[in-house]
């Protein structure tokens, strides 16, 4: 089920930048930027990635701003073109399923959401959650948590998470899909 | 060894509209609707594939297993959604904070076919209190004054063309507003406050300048922010104050019940230097709107309030978290009952002044030191002024809006006598 329409707010800040308002654009950057961002390096890895893909869509949507007006909903239009851009650089950068066809490969990046219309865990990137994240880490199991930390705060990739605590590279796969799904039980709700 | 289960329960929308909830379990998944339920097994090879998935390297045998699992039933697929969710939100945690402004020059620069210099957009400044100047201009708002209580119905914002419904309490006047979502505001004078017609809707966003009590409903999907000049307070559900008023060089948030989260605001370049803090109830956090001038804040402070060691930081901390004996000094200037303790009054005098739309001026200085102590019951001004001078030796002239103060002499000396006998 599709969320309907622009909502009002979303038809003034459109129809104003189409207009050439560059304060109805500020508006959008506040609102939007730092947690589109957050999302892309989510994806791409590294900050800097992250600020390139999004400041390319502010851009984009400055000068032909025609693009937003056919979008569902504001905030899933960004997302998603977000997402489709992070996509695109790994696809580029083949930093990701690289060894494998081409066919594969859009195969697997299509089990991500291709719209963010209609999906109720987006609530994941509301700040709000941060500490309900980080409190549901904090409850992990010893060894678990700690190579879940390694792996997504310390950024350490499966294989040298392996070799630092001297396990296998499985052991230390299976060990974060416990955490995940630890995570998916404490944060039920928000799903 | 668990195998994949085959069986399929309605449709991916379906479990969209009618989430699943699952049984606490790593390697089984339990899902479905109350009537209907099936488990789904995770083997322990697509365990590895599911997390090799998400750093990005599959071998393609690992490719055709993660696809074929996923094809085979829409509640995988939500599942392996899921899952990747909570792998990016949990990468989110560990961010550096990003410079906004700097990022908006530089889209600024890039802009090029369309220019930024024809444009209707006035000056450009980088701190939301513009954006009340800016909104004003550009949009036809519906300014409801409202004297006494107030209450609006859905319909009433339902008529307007403009973006937001702007609401305010004139000096002299406090008001109350219930907002669509059964939220409760009370406005306490000189205090401005909008919020977007489509408020409750797909935001639950609200402007304020000046001073507001909230109670809030709760609504996990959208949280209630509250946008300052400075700063963002957002809520789940919750009752909390937050005085910012533009002429004070402090904004503080007071937390009766519930849980708040308190931020820069982005678009002020602050929000780097401003670590976002979490109140719990009965705490009140002061942020200092240029960080280091102190002077200017500390007045504003029941005294008694603040933990001592916590005021030393307030040098490098833009916001500072203080435990709170009673919320009702801060919260109940919406009530019959207005509750002070210990307040200096150089920190009563502007309240004061708000509340009865009057200027109180100190003829005498040494009085802004002197503390008050008492209950306020709806009171005329002369009223009030003279429970000041129970505890304060004050002798006042009042003319018309104007109001002065001076140190009565002859009190003076009673008070010294009472203490020095």
């Amino acid at each position: 089920m599709l969320t309907g329409m622009l909502s009002e707010t979303d038809i003034y800040l459109v129809n104003a930048i189409q207009k050439g308002d560059y304060q109805a654009f500020k508006m959008l950057f506040d609102s939007y930027y730092t947690g589109l961002c957050r999302f892309a390096r989510g994806y791409v890895g590294s900050v800097e990635t992250a600020e390139d893909l999004v400041s390319d869509l502010f851009v984009k949507i400055w000068e032909q701003p025609q693009i937003m007006a056919a979008t569902i909903s504001l905030k899933g239009y960004l997302y998603r073109s977000v997402y489709n851009s992070c996509i695109n650089y790994l696809t580029r950068t083949r930093r990701r399923f690289e060894n494998l066809d081409t066919e594969t490969m859009n195969n697997l990046n299509a089990l991500m959401p291709q719209s963010f219309d209609d999906v109720p865990s987006m609530v994941l990137q509301l700040a709000e959650l941060d500490d309900e994240i980080e409190k549901a880490i904090g409850q992990l199991p010893a060894e678990c948590g700690k190579i879940f930390i390694m792996s997504r705060k310390e950024e350490l990739s499966h294989r040298e998470i392996a070799q630092k605590l001297n396990i296998s590279e499985n052991t230390v796969k299976v060990q974060i899909y416990r955490a995940l799904s630890k995570l998916r039980e404490a944060l039920k709700e928000y799903l | 060894m668990c195998k994949p289960a085959v069986g399929q329960v309605g449709i991916l929308a379906n479990f969209l509209l009618h989430p699943v909830i699952p049984h606490a379990s790593f390697c089984v998944i339990t899902s479905g609707t109350k009537n209907q339920s099936h488990t789904v097994e995770i083997s322990d090879s697509l365990q590895e594939v599911i997390v090799s998935y998400f750093e990005g390297k599959l071998t393609q045998a690992q490719a055709d297993e993660l696809l074929d699992w996923v094809r085979q039933d829409d509640n995988n697929l939500l599942y392996f959604r899921q899952m990747g969710e909570l792998w990016h939100a949990s990468g989110y945690l560990q961010q550096p904070e990003l410079d906004e402004t700097r990022a908006l020059e530089a889209i600024k620069g890039r802009i090029t076919e369309r220019g930024i210099r024809n444009l209707p957009g006035r000056e450009i400044r980088f701190r939301l209190s513009s954006l009340f100047k800016v909104a004003a201009a550009m949009l036809a708002i519906v300014a409801l004054g409202i004297t006494g209580m107030l209450i609006f119905h859905k319909s009433q914002s339902a008529v307007t063309t403009s973006l937001f419904v702007e609401t305010s309490a004139p000096r002299g006047s406090r008001s109350m507003i219930t907002l669509p979502d059964g939220t409760t505001v009370w406005l306490n004078a000189d205090t401005k406050f909008r919020y977007p017609v489509d408020y409750g809707t797909t935001n639950r966003t609200v402007f304020l300048e000046g001073e507001a009590y909230f109670k809030v409903s709760r609504n996990k999907k959208l949280p209630f922010k509250v946008h300052t000049s400075d700063i963002t307070v957002t809520a789940l559900g919750t009752a909390f104050n937050v005085k910012a008023y533009k002429e004070e060089g402090t904004i503080e948030t007071t937390l009766e019940e519930g849980r708040v989260r308190i931020e820069g605001m982005k678009a002020t370049g602050q929000a780097g230097q401003v670590k976002p803090v979490v109140l719990k109830p009965r705490q009140s956090a002061v942020f200092q709107k240029s960080a280091g001038d102190i002077a200017v804040n500390d007045q504003d402070r029941p005294a008694s309030h603040v933990e001592p060691s916590a005021t030393k930081e307030l040098k490098i901390l833009p916001i500072q978290v203080n435990d709170v004996t009673d919320t009702r000094l801060y919260t109940s200037w919406k009530d019959t009952r207005w509750i002070f303790k210990n307040e200096r009054l150089a920190s009563l005098v502007p309240k004061l002044e708000r509340r009865y739309d009057v200027k109180i001026e100190f003829i005498d200085k040494e009085l802004e030191d002197y503390a008050f102590n008492g209950i306020l019951l709806e009171e005329s001004l002369e009223q009030v002024l003279a429970v000041i001078r129970l505890t304060a030796p004050i002798r006042y002239e009042v003319n018309a809006k104007e109001v002065k103060l001076y140190v009565d002499k002859n009190l003076l000396e009673q008070y010294r006598n009472i203490l020095n006998p």
